[in-house]
């Protein structure tokens, strides 16, 4: 694969950022990193190499102290807030350690939730019946049987909490999906079965995945791996 | 969607929620009662008489006069003559009057004794005049007419015997059953002391107080309690209130109801302000419970709020979410404090009309309450505001 055939989906540039103004501590100094479109990046790091912060980044909830940041073709430091927020709900899925999904929302409601936040103040009106359909095939698409859409997520089972969170993150047909350690807990077959059905939703989405994990053995999922400690200097 | 949020999100929290909320229902149904008690009250008093002109009785306190007069109130200080009350009576001014007799009891209903200018004179609420739901005006001495909730109460119709004491209370000492008494007739539901009152003849009164036989100059009463005075011409009112005031031979006092009314009212006043600083006292720290409990949850949902954060939301969402949930929280509590107030004063409501003379009715839909209502949602929406942005703060600075 050419990697440079692709435009670059992510593009950071002499990013600088420490958490409080006081403190010398540099949490991140990154050069230079890129991830081109459709491109699916393994990013290996220990904890408190920055990882978390180079993903709230990414997203647009933290902005760099220095330094450009170009994402999904946004120069995210030059946006406010709410453009940021919106920007994060229309651009970016997001699978979280633990899935992190609304416990007390049924599948449903959970992935509607996140819909809710991509729409344009336009559309929302219209509650666009196309997103039920949409919601419906990928539902279906995920392998979740149709019994289980209106239950709560704390009654479901650790399989299809999985594969709900990935719903959510693909129902917006985000440009980039990002993913925090959402294997670390989960046993040999869980991982492997979820793992499968990622990358599969990320290829059949045409979506450029960024995971994070301290996990060596998950490289043969991912066309590219990088180190925390080999991007940023302050690692 | 937003809503949705807010309700499934109370319902995962739903003890801590019960809490709040049973707490909430407790101060608002104190408030809306304070309030709803207060009211009725104040128009069951002024509606209890209209029409009248002026009552007379023995000097004493204005207030005191019209509590036992009009009310059935305290007690007598001392009685009228009934000469005095012949020669007012005759007054050329004077378009009616109807002479009251208190200080006996039967079964706990105060015994009144009066003619039959009671029936024919006697006004409440907006002029309404007494009606009868059964039977008649006295006929004979020994008759009986019942007000409708004695007639309930003890369970009368008409033609029953009626046995009278002396005295007021359920036991006397002396209990004159040598006279028994018939029922002739019982008056319609008013809403007033009328329908806790067990109604007899003046010369009925006399016959009790005495013994062996009785001829009807024995029965003719020598001094009545207090006596109604209706004019034929309002212009008179002041000139033969100061006339009476001013009688020599004996000491009398005329009051003009609505004055004395007023002066109740003002007496009241400060009992009010009281009883309505306590109720919002116990509303605002009911309020400030809310808060702390949704304070308290803040780091709880920690998690939750960095999802929504993740999925798009921005912070401002969390701050109306934590509004929103405040706002269920009061508007559940204020329904049902609503119902619950409703429940209890239509259980109530005959026993506080029986013991205390006081009709309140169960409409709680009045411009009172609903001011009330939009003052509770507005103090929930300020409290609230601090849980929320503390929340709002949480959910911008991620870390």
């Amino acid at each position: 694969m050419s990697l440079n055939s692709k435009e670059a989906i992510i593009n950071l540039n002499q990013i600088r950022f420490a958490y409080s103004k006081e403190s010398e501590r540099c949490v991140l100094d990154l050069p230079s990193w890129n991830v081109a479109a459709e491109e699916s990046v393994l990013l290996i790091g220990e904890s408190g190499s920055g990882k978390s912060t180079l993903l709230n980044m990414l997203c647009g909830i933290l902005i760099p102290d220095s330094g450009t940041m170009n994402v999904a073709g946004q120069a995210l430091e030059t946006m406010n807030n709410r453009q940021r927020d919106r920007f994060r709900a229309k651009q970016i899925g997001y699978v979280a350690q633990n899935f992190n999904l609304i416990p007390y929302l049924s599948a449903i409601d959970n992935i509607k939730l996140a819909n809710y936040f991509s729409r344009n103040a336009s559309d929302a009106s219209n509650n666009n019946p196309n997103n039920g359909l949409e919601m419906k095939a990928l539902l279906l698409e995920l392998n979740i049987t149709q019994e289980h859409w209106n239950r709560p997520i704390s009654q479901l089972s650790i399989g299809q909490q999985q594969r709900i969170a990935i719903a959510r993150a693909v129902v917006n047909r985000p440009q980039l999906l990002i993913a925090d350690e959402p294997t670390s807990s989960l046993d040999q077959s869980n991982r492997d079965n979820f793992m499968s059905i990622l990358m599969a939703t990320a290829k059949a989405h045409e979506t450029t995945l960024v995971f994070v994990s301290h996990d060596l053995s998950l490289s043969r999922y991912f066309d590219r791996i990088d180190s925390m400690s080999d991007i940023n200097k302050s690692a | 969607m937003l809503l949705k949020l807010a309700i499934q999100s109370l319902l995962d929290r739903k003890n801590s929620v019960a809490l709040t909320c049973i707490a909430m229902t407790i101060s608002i149904f104190v408030l809306l009662g304070v309030e709803h008690i207060r009211k009725e009250s104040k128009e069951s008093f002024s509606s209890t008489i209209s029409g009248a002109d002026l009552i007379v009785g023995a000097k004493s306190g204005r207030l005191n006069l019209l509590l036992y007069s009009v009310f059935r109130l305290g007690s007598p200080v001392s009685n009228i003559s009934w000469r005095s009350y012949q020669k007012i009576a005759a007054n050329t001014n004077v378009a009616w009057t109807i002479p009251i007799s208190l200080g006996d009891s039967h079964k706990g209903f105060r015994v009144l004794g009066t003619t039959n200018d009671y029936f024919k004179h006697f006004k409440y609420g907006k002029k309404q005049s007494l009606d009868f739901s059964q039977g008649n005006q006295f006929d004979a001495v020994f008759d009986v007419v019942l007000g409708s909730g004695a007639a309930a109460s003890l369970n009368y119709q008409l033609g029953d015997p009626v046995v009278l004491t002396h005295g007021i209370g359920n036991t006397s000492f002396t209990v004159h059953d040598k006279h028994p008494f018939t029922v002739t007739g019982i008056l319609a539901p008013t809403g007033t002391p009328v329908d806790q009152t067990v109604h007899v003849k003046l010369e009925g009164i006399e016959a009790i107080h005495q013994d062996g036989n009785l001829t009807s100059d024995q029965l003719q009463p020598s001094s009545i309690t207090a006596f109604i005075v209706g004019l034929k011409s309002r212009i008179a009112t002041f000139r033969l209130q100061r006339e009476i005031n001013e009688l020599k031979h004996e000491p009398l006092m005329a009051i003009l109801p609505g004055v004395a009314l007023s002066e109740l009212w003002r007496m009241m006043a400060v009992f009010e302000g009281t009883l309505r600083l306590i109720s919002s006292m116990v509303f605002v720290a009911a309020l400030l419970g809310l808060a702390a409990v949704m304070a308290a949850s803040i780091r709880e949902r920690r998690k939750e709020s960095h999802l929504l954060r993740i999925i798009g939301a921005p912070p401002s969402f969390l701050f109306i979410l934590f509004q929103i949930e405040a706002l269920l929280i009061s508007v559940i509590s204020i329904l049902l404090a609503s119902t619950l107030l409703y429940a209890s004063l239509t259980v109530t409501q005959k026993l506080i009309s029986a013991q205390v003379g006081l009709h309140l009715g169960s409409n709680l839909f009045t411009y009172n309450s609903f001011v009330i209502t939009i003052s509770i949602v507005s103090a929930t929406v300020l409290v609230a505001a601090l849980p929320a942005f503390l929340a709002y703060h949480q959910a911008k600075a991620v870390r």
